[in-house]
């Protein structure tokens, strides 16, 4: 009864977060990823990038670019326009401006892992690739598993046949093509405007994309402040953050803190830390997006 | 704020609208179609189907297999279980399993013009090629707004009482029939065991065929009796339409509108487009057996 209660007025009073409920502005713009993407980080950077004279933290992230899953109702119609908005929502037709963080699966399912651990979502004695089992599994939760997330925003006109599967049995004109090129993945035509951001292209050349975010942002910033902007959004910067403030922020306030938010900041690490049967697995359900978004097959050629 | 007050006294009746927010069940199937597509038809195929000796009326479709856009909280939590329900949404993650029914997007043009002339969402003075170049093709925003504009019989509804019950309006959108279908295949078109994608067309030419596929996907008793009982029920309260109807109906304009923004996506889904049987003729000359 009371938790009936106290959803009912935080409901009456808007203080319950946006999600579906969100009220979507034609100038809103989507950071959008699955968990554990780098979407974060990416935040961090913008964050820094908007508002060259404060630094962002954990402290007052929700305020520069919400989180679409936790800040409330209300407060969005408070917020300058126009509007960046972290969201891990599959495909939502409602979402006209879309930048949106791939990340290689076999280095999401790592840190999903550790991630897991760390809001206390799996017992601790689980061994990863147990844990890798339990990612293929359909409505088991609210943002999908990364297929069907990636596929979902992924997909377009141009790519459709690689999607058009049924029981192996090809439909008329669905040939797959090995090497699908990247040129418009996402880029779904109907007026979207939609930038594909992959997380390894981030951590390589971070200026270079960030300033490509910038455009599409229509953000003008001088390289000093793209410099600045990169800096203090450093893994080390985050994780000096992370320990001054996880008490402060929500996503991590709860959580254990031996296991750290900002992990490695790398990629790759699924290389040591993934079983061979683990990375088949995630490359037979997944490899038609891993070809779409550039990532290399280790078990399948 | 009047209208919130309502909703709150409805939310604590549970008399809200479960729309796109329903809470899901583990267990639940969802059959899944756009507006226009024949999922009224394949929704009561399903519901004679799961229970043929009852054949369905127009009072007991809703308990037995309701929609996400008229059952309240408290109508969903007594749907016997496993519930089996019907939606027009996109993609959502939290459907288990979906039976995803998709049909020629020119004939859904045609189909959904009708129902929407009839249901008062689509003026009478409009005609089809209008319809199909201002509202089915204007894929620059979302199909239908927030709530429930996008259905003329949701529409009907639309007074203090029933809006008193929706969360803040959102029941959900279908968005556009590309962005629907894309959504779909995007996320599960190669994954058989979590969608089942079923073409109306094939429905209608082989509807044993094609619901003993869908009686062994939900599941249900897929004997061959009582697959042929619940067509003769389902056909006995409504015939479906003919495939191929927007070859007569629909202007060429509109044909054309259709096919250069989906074409990919008819031709993923096993439609041929009239632009290629046009280029066909015209190479015809040229082939040895003329």
């Amino acid at each position: 009864m009371f938790n009936h209660l106290w959803s009912a007025a935080r409901y009456t009073l808007e203080r319950d977060p946006s999600l579906r409920r969100h009220e979507v502005w034609p100038d809103d713009i989507f950071l959008v990823s699955f968990p554990k993407s780098g979407n974060t980080w990416t935040r961090f950077l913008l964050g820094n990038l908007m508002n060259c004279d404060t630094s962002v933290g954990f402290t007052n992230i929700e305020r520069v670019v919400p989180d679409i899953a936790a800040f409330p109702r209300a407060d969005f119609r408070t917020l300058n326009r126009p509007r960046v908005i972290k969201s891990h929502d599959c495909f939502d037709p409602r979402y006209r401006r879309v930048i949106y963080i791939v990340r290689d699966p076999r280095d999401v399912a790592v840190s999903l892992y550790y991630y897991a651990k760390k809001v206390k979502n799996v017992e601790d004695s689980l061994p990863l690739d147990a844990f890798i089992e339990r990612l293929f599994v359909p409505g088991r939760s609210y943002n999908g598993t990364w297929g069907e997330h990636v596929g979902s925003w992924l997909v377009n006109a141009t790519n459709i046949a690689e999607f058009s599967l049924q029981n192996g049995d090809a439909r008329p004109g669905a040939a797959t093509s090995p090497h699908s090129k990247m040129d418009v993945p996402g880029a779904r035509g109907h007026g979207r405007e939609f930038l594909l951001v992959r997380y390894e292209d981030l951590l390589q050349d971070t200026q270079a994309e960030l300033r490509r975010i910038a455009e599409f942002l229509g953000l003008e910033a001088n390289p000093e402040q793209m410099q600045r902007a990169v800096e203090r959004s450093s893994a080390n910067a985050m994780r000096k953050l992370e320990s001054a403030q996880n008490l402060q922020w929500q996503t991590t306030r709860e959580t254990r803190k031996d296991i750290h938010f900002v992990r490695e900041a790398k990629s790759g690490q699924w290389q040591t830390a993934l079983g061979a049967s683990s990375v088949a697995k995630i490359e037979s359900a997944w490899g038609h997006l891993m070809r779409l978004t550039g990532y290399e097959l280790a078990s399948i050629t | 704020m009047f209208i919130r007050l309502a909703y709150l006294a409805n939310y604590f009746l549970e008399r809200d609208i479960a729309g796109r927010s329903l809470h899901k069940l583990p267990d639940d199937i969802f059959l899944v179609a756009y507006p226009g597509s024949g999922g009224q038809w394949l929704r009561r195929l399903v519901a004679n189907l799961m229970d043929p000796s009852n054949p369905l009326t127009e009072t007991n479709v809703i308990p037995r297999l309701p929609d996400l856009y008229h059952l309240s909280r408290r109508g969903f939590a007594k749907i016997r279980r496993p519930r089996i329900i019907f939606s027009h949404e996109c993609i959502d993650a939290e459907y288990g399993r979906a039976v995803y029914l998709v049909r020629d997007p020119r004939d859904v043009a045609v189909s959904f013009y009708e129902q929407g002339r009839q249901g008062g969402s689509v003026e009478k003075s409009f005609s089809l090629e209008q319809f199909v170049s201002t509202s089915f093709m204007r894929t620059e925003e979302y199909q239908g707004g927030w709530s429930e504009e996008f259905s003329g019989s949701i529409k009907a509804n639309r007074d203090f009482a029933y809006r008193s019950r929706l969360k803040d309006g959102f029941l959900g959108t279908p968005a556009s029939w590309g962005e629907n279908v894309m959504s779909w295949m995007g996320a599960r078109g190669r994954d058989p065991k979590s969608l089942l994608l079923v073409r109306y067309e094939d429905l209608f030419s082989d509807p044993q065929r094609e619901l003993g596929r869908i009686a062994e996907f939900l599941p249900l008793d897929e004997a061959p009796e009582r697959i042929e009982s619940a067509l003769q029920a389902a056909q006995s309260q409504a015939t479906p339409e003919p495939p191929g109807r927007w070859r007569t109906a629909l202007p060429e304009s509109a044909v054309q509108a259709i096919e250069s923004v989906w074409g990919p996506v008819m031709t993923a889904t096993g439609y041929a487009l009239a632009s290629a049987e046009v280029e066909t003729t015209m190479e015809g000359p040229r082939s040895p057996a003329s």
